[in-house]
This record gives C-alpha cells, sequence and structure tokens, in this order.
C-alpha cells in the first residue's frame, strides 16, 4: 500500500477521455462518423452536448471522407472541429489526409489504432496510421487514458500554432487503450483555457476572410496558402512543411508540454519519455500501451538486478531523432517493439543512430499484430534477448517477429533458458 | 512489489460485461486504487465473446495485457463453462479455464453445487439466476446482466460496498433505468448462492494452440466460424429465441434480396425456380436470431417469430424447408468461392 492517502480518482476509457479532452478543449464541431473502436468518442461528446454540458455543432454525414471535408473545411472557417476514425476510415479519408497537410490545416483527428483487413480483426495494431508516416502530420501516441486526455489538448495547441500549422493524429490502441478504464484526473477548464486559446487562423489561412468570390472564381487569385497554388511555389512549399514539421513543430511540441505541465502538473512526455534509464544497459524503446507494459516488465526485471530501462516515444512524427541519440548515448544495446509490418520505429532508429559514435545495437521486434496480446512476460523475454545482445556483444537476430505470447514465469523462465 | 489482483468478465456480446468492467473501474478508482481493464472484444457477431481481464493495484503502471492466472472470474453465461472445458474457443477457454483458487461466480439458475466445473478448482463457486432478473426488471434479450452479477460480487466478495456499485449506476443511467438497474443489483445481492469447493480434475486445460507460420495456407480461409460458442453444428447452446419466417406470398422482390445481403453472418439465401423468386430461407444452423433481416425486408415478408410456435406448428422446421442441406451447399459455396462436390452428389 502506498504511505499517501488514497485519492479519489475518476475512471474513464481511452475514447471517453478524448471525448472529455475535446470538451475541455472547447470544440465547436464534432464531426461524426461512427467506426469502432473510436466511435464512442463522437458518441459520448454528443452525450455531452445533449445533457447541456457544452455547445457544439454535431455534423453526420455519409463517410468518413466526407467528415474530414466537413472537418477541413469548418477548420478554415475559423471554427475548432474533431473527428475520431480509424483503420478503414482512414483509408477512406486517404485523400482529405493529404490535402489537410499541405493545406496546412490545424486539425486534430483521434485515432483508436485498429488493424487492417483481411483477414478481418477488430483488434488493435498501429498500421493504420503508421501507413500515414510520410504525409506530414504530426503523430502522437498515447499509452493510457490519462495520456490521451492531456494529449488531445496539446495538440490542439500544438497544431494551432501559427508557426506550425500542421495536422495532427493523437493515436492510442484500439480496445487496449480505448475501451480500457483508467484512472484519471481532470484539469481544470480554467487551466486548459489558460494554454488553450481560442483558435485564430493566419489571415492567409482564413477561408472567410478571403472569401473573394469574384477573385476566386475568375482565376485572378492565383496565389493561396493551398488552394489555388502556381507550380513555381510548390517546391518550396513542401520546404516549409518539411521545416515545420521536422523543426518548428518539435521545438513547439516540447514548449508545449512544458507549459502543460506548469499549469497542470502532469505530462507524459513530449517528444519522448524515459523510465529507469540512468544506469540501464539495455532500453527497451515502445510506443502506445506497449510502453505502459514495458515499465511494468522493467519493474520486475530491476527486482531481478537487471539493468533495463524504458523509453517511450510518443511522437512518432516528428520522429525524436536528437532526443533519442541523446537518451540512448550510454546504453549497449536497444530493443525496439513494433506494433506494425514494416518495423517502423526499428528503421527509424537504426537511420537515427547511424554514423554515431559507438552506437548502441539495434535489436527489432515485431510484436502483437491484429491485437495479439503482449504481455509483461513477453517483454522481459525481449529485454532478456537484449541482455544477452550485450553480454556477448552481437545479437542473435536483428530484426525479427515475435509470435509466441509469454504467459507465465515458468514459461519464460523455460524460454529463457532456452537462448 | 505490489500485488495485482487480476479478475475476469467473460460474457457473449450484450450480455453488458464492458459496462460491468467500467462499474468495476469507477468503483476501485473511487477507493484510490489503480486499475486496468483491457477488454477483448466480440467480433461483429451476436453472442461472440467479450472477455474483460481487470487488473486492480495500489502502484501504478499496469501492463495492458490480458490475465492467465486470474484469482476471480464472472461468468455471464453458464454455457461459456462448456465452452472451456471443451476448448473450444481459445480465449475462453483461457480466460477460464486457468484459475485453480479463488473465487467463480456464474450466471445460473443452478445451486453451486450443480454447476459442472470445466477444471479443478479450490475456492468459492457462486451462483445468481441474473438472467431471470435482469430480463424481468430490464426485459431485452439478452438481458443485460453485467452490473446485476455485480450486486452478487459485492456479496460474495466483499470487495465493493453495494451503495457505491449503486451509486456508480445511477450516475451511469440517470432515471429510471438506474432505478432498475439498482433494483435488480439489490436482488442479485439477496439472491446469490455460494458453496465452498474442492474440485480435482486430472486434466489440464489445454494450452493455447497458435497456429504455426510454415502450416498456414497463403490464402485467409473462414474456417474460425466454428469456434463461437452458441454457433457451432449440433452445440447445444443456441443464443436465439425467435427466428426469421418468410411468407412467401408477401415476397415482392424480384431480383436481389436486401435481407440476404444484410444478413451478418451469411445465413440466409432466396431460393430460386429458373430466374423466379420462391421466397426467402435461413440456415438456422447459423442464425443467431439477431433479426436484421426482418426489419430490412421491403415487402415485410419476413417476420420474427418464437422458435418454439414455429416448431410447434410445424415440428418438422428443422433448418430448410424447401431442401435439405440447400443451405450448407449455399453457404459453402459463399465461404469457400468452389461448390463442395462432394456435398452435391449426397
Amino acid at each position: 500500500m502506498s504511505s499517501q492517502a488514497p485519492v479519489r480518482r475518476l475512471a474513464l476509457t481511452g475514447n471517453k477521455a478524448a471525448a472529455r479532452a475535446l470538451m475541455l478543449a472547447r470544440i465547436q464541431a464534432l464531426c461524426y462518423f461512427p467506426i469502432g473502436p473510436s466511435d464512442e468518442v463522437g458518441e459520448e461528446v454528443s452525450r455531452y452536448i445533449q445533457r447541456g454540458r457544452f455547445d457544439a455543432k454535431l455534423i453526420e454525414m455519409e463517410h468518413e471522407r466526407s467528415v474530414m471535408n466537413a472537418q477541413i473545411t469548418a477548420t478554415q472557417a475559423g471554427a475548432r472541429a474533431s473527428f475520431a476514425t480509424n483503420s478503414e476510415g482512414l483509408l477512406i479519408a486517404a485523400q482529405q489526409l493529404i490535402f489537410a497537410s499541405y493545406a496546412r490545416v490545424p486539425i486534430v483527428v483521434v485515432v483508436a489504432h485498429r488493424a487492417l483487413e483481411p483477414p478481418a480483426v477488430v483488434r488493435t495494431d498501429d498500421q493504420d496510421t503508421i501507413m500515414y508516416r510520410d504525409i506530414h502530420w504530426i503523430h502522437y501516441h498515447c499509452e493510457n487514458a490519462q495520456d490521451v486526455l492531456d494529449t488531445v489538448i496539446q495538440a490542439y495547441r500544438v497544431a494551432e500554432h501559427p508557426d506550425v500549422l500542421l495536422p495532427t493524429f493523437v493515436t492510442y490502441d484500439g480496445w487496449e487503450v480505448s475501451h480500457n478504464s483508467y484512472p484519471i484526473e481532470l484539469p481544470s477548464q480554467e487551466a486548459v483555457d489558460s494554454i488553450l486559446p481560442p483558435l485564430v487562423l493566419p489571415p492567409e489561412l482564413d477561408f472567410v476572410k478571403n472569401l473573394d468570390f469574384f477573385e476566386y472564381y475568375s482565376g485572378t487569385r492565383m496565389s493561396g496558402y493551398g488552394y489555388i497554388d502556381v507550380d513555381r511555389e510548390y517546391m518550396e512549399r513542401r520546404y516549409q512543411l518539411d521545416e515545420a514539421l521536422n523543426v518548428t513543430a518539435k521545438n513547439v511540441i516540447r514548449q508545449t508540454h512544458k507549459e502543460y505541465v506548469e499549469a497542470v502538473g502532469r505530462g507524459y512526455g513530449g517528444l519522448i519519455e524515459t523510465y529507469n534509464l540512468d544506469d540501464a544497459e539495455v532500453a527497451v524503446v515502445a510506443m502506445g500501451s506497449l510502453a505502459a507494459t514495458s515499465r511494468f516488465a522493467v519493474d520486475r526485471l530491476r527486482e531481478q538486478g537487471k539493468a533495463v530501462g524504458v523509453v517511450k516515444i510518443h511522437t512518432f512524427r516528428p520522429f525524436p531523432s536528437e532526443d533519442l541519440i541523446n537518451a540512448l548515448k550510454d546504453v549497449k544495446a536497444v530493443v525496439v517493439l513494433d506494433r506494425n509490418t514494416v518495423a517502423a520505429v526499428y528503421h527509424d532508429l537504426r537511420s537515427a543512430l547511424f554514423g554515431q559514435i559507438d552506437p548502441p545495437m539495434v535489436l527489432g521486434r515485431t510484436v502483437g499484430l491484429g491485437g495479439r496480446d503482449v504481455t509483461h512476460y513477453d517483454v522481459m523475454y525481449m529485454a532478456e534477448e537484449g541482455l544477452k545482445a550485450a553480454r556477448q556483444g552481437h545479437p542473435d537476430q536483428q530484426a525479427a517477429w515475435h509470435f509466441d505470447v509469454v504467459e507465465d514465469e515458468n514459461m519464460l523462465e523455460r524460454l529463457v533458458k532456452e537462448l | 512489489m505490489p500485488e495485482v489482483k487480476e479478475l475476469n468478465l467473460v460474457c457473449m456480446s450484450g450480455q453488458g460485461s464492458v459496462q460491468a468492467g467500467e462499474a468495476l473501474a469507477k468503483l476501485y478508482a473511487q477507493e484510490g486504487a489503480f486499475v486496468a481493464v483491457n477488454v477483448y472484444p466480440g467480433t461483429r457477431a451476436r453472442s461472440a465473446p467479450v472477455i474483460n481481464y481487470l487488473k486492480v493495484s495500489d502502484a501504478p503502471g499496469l501492463a495492458s495485457c490480458a490475465n492467465y492466472h486470474p484469482t476471480e472470474v464472472i461468468v455471464f453465461q453458464e454455457e461459456l463453462l462448456l465452452t472451456a472445458k471443451e476448448n473450444s474457443h481459445e480465449l475462453v477457454a483461457d480466460a477460464i479455464g486457468r484459475m485453480d483458487q479463488g473465487v467463480l461466480l456464474v450466471n445460473s439458475p443452478k445451486p453451486p453445487e450443480e454447476i459442472d466445473l470445466p477444471y479443478g478448482l479450490q475456492g468459492v463457486v457462486a451462483t445468481v439466476d441474473a438472467t431471470g432478473i435482469a430480463g424481468r426488471l430490464l426485459g431485452r434479450n439478452p438481458p443485460p446482466v453485467g452490473l446485476t452479477l455485480l450486486g452478487a460480487y459485492s456479496k460474495v466478495t466483499e470487495t465493493i460496498k453495494l451503495d457505491d456499485l449503486f451509486e456508480v449506476i445511477r450516475e451511469t443511467f440517470p432515471g429510471n433505468v438506474g432505478e432498475r438497474n439498482v433494483q435488480a443489483a439489490q436482488e442479485a445481492f439477496e439472491q446469490v448462492q455460494v458453496a465452498g469447493v474442492s474440485f480435482q480434475v486430472d486434466r489440464q486445460p489445454a494450452h493455447l494452440q497458435r497456429a504455426n507460420v510454415a502450416d498456414l495456407p497463403q490464402y485467409y480461409r473462414f474456417d474460425r466460424y466454428d469456434e463461437l460458442p452458441g454457433y457451432r453444428r449440433g452445440s447445444p447452446f443456441v443464443w436465439r429465441d425467435k427466428i426469421p419466417v418468410c411468407e412467401d406470398a408477401k415476397c415482392i422482390c424480384t431480383n436481389s434480396c436486401i435481407s440476404e445481403i444484410v444478413c451478418p453472418d451469411g445465413t440466409g439465401f432466396i431460393v430460386r425456380q429458373g430466374l423466379e423468386h420462391q421466397g426467402y430461407r435461413i440456415d438456422l444452423d447459423f442464425c443467431r436470431g439477431c433479426g436484421l433481416c426482418a426489419q430490412v425486408c421491403v415487402g415485410s415478408a419476413l417476420d420474427m417469430v418464437d422458435e418454439d410456435e414455429v416448431k410447434k406448428v410445424n415440428p418438422h422446421f428443422q433448418s430448410i424447408t424447401i431442401e435439405p442441406h440447400i443451405g450448407e451447399v449455399a453457404s459453402r459455396q459463399r465461404f469457400r468461392g468452389t461448390p463442395d462436390v462432394e456435398s452435391q452428389e449426397e
């Protein structure tokens, strides 16, 4: 039992936490098309609206593509809008996703990951947003309901920053976070208002202010901030976009996180978050709910006297290369857990570490696809693989798929002996 | 290292285990404990298993995974014990079948001594007829028994207080629905029967058998349907009380049938004589009685009728009225893409 007096907390699922965050962020439009496991977000927000907790316009449309168009245009008209979708919904909205970043529309899309079909599964893996890693969106990966709540608020702040103006995914694992009840501490509305002022778009992006029908339809208005680009500006625009994501956004995310921690007194890491890493020999790098499981596993390993730490990647895009290089400079081996088919984090981390002086070994493990269970025993097993690589100076397998579910201590013991 | 209490709620979709899991999480969080509820969702089908894996600890930072050795299990439908015993659904078998000591609460009208345990257990078996209570008070099919069972859980384990539970229920469902749920939980609290057991079986629950990558075919086959409870050929338990019956005279469509398209389990098919419609039939071995087909039928030809009444009138209303096994052939053709030659010859 902890020494402090028990704190009475509210328990919310990841989806309900996202809905609560959208209410705290004072969204003005709820653009909604249901797709599980994200559907609960829209349901919960519409419940708030119905019960008179706050006022927002509910926009229901026929599919995700229209909904995303509604969100983009609502934002361009100066309203803060929300949308929650996943997997097949994102596939339908693909064109709008790409338009949103290239037109610099600061929208936030809440995604509860779901694996892509076929075979038909509804459980989780990261593949649905990982496949959109190259279209200049900001990707946040959250580990639990509290993280979701805090991140949605920060995401609006970052996206709407006048130097950033980028669309943002706030993602969390479907079912494992979205339907996972977790004790929550709610920030006050005043604290949220202090760090999240009402949306003010720069004049060139504000559709209503720029609405001049003569110019618009006669073609005399040839240079817009994303509408009608002339080809001589195209490459420069892409450069601005890339710089906004990979340089400016990183600083803004760090700064916003700092401000949020000051205002609310709690934070889950800006770009990355480290745990027990100071004297660690092996680091486990993970995103989403795998980070929570990894922490639990690392606690168990530390009990056995094994020096293992955790690095949680909070923003997958912009990829926090400098922070990771800095955090991992003293460890001997890194075990990267990827919940996607392409081992995206593994490859990005290897690219980041390439050319550094005495870089750590990187072991990539693809785990938990299609919602396959990843227990803390699994993470302990993979950390043992990392420890073995650190001992012998080279890994047995550089990148591999981890299929088995290690269910209990006996099974773990047996598998570790076989290593 | 703080201890983590593990509790599994095993139900079939629609019975309210998610609601129960959220209510339990709220109750534990109010007491200052840290809690995580990992949900295994039922996959797009009525009566598909839904499992909530609840972890409770005094320290933050809980793993997000399933519980393989729970100390408490609530089973929302007695037939799921049979599923665990036969190991016909691996996750249900895991969620129930790994417990060797602790508390097992079963939704069943039987006294706890008569429960057929699928595995050895040192501890307590409790039963309560939550379906009866919730069915009477809440009136839905299947009755949402989650919050009702929590009343019984409160009595058996004494880890949650009944008044706190009532408060949470009223907060979640304001108004009449909440009051009825409170009444149901109260009745379950009073009616639950408890018995201590020390039951030994030699047979260990079968371990999870995962597919070997090398053995898998390169294409995807729809074979897993047989694993779902209430969905197997010859299963003693079928989750339905009403079946769709087509009044052929009212059938007005000439080419395609919307009811056939919407059936989530692919059980419906049109009987044709040449190009003419003769009506709509159901493969009753696979129908779950969800009633979607009757809702969308354009000519209102389909009606959901009590299965017992149909069988009273026509005891031979087994699966297909026109031709035996035509449903089997039809569904096989649809799922597998190629007709099964042997069945056709039969």
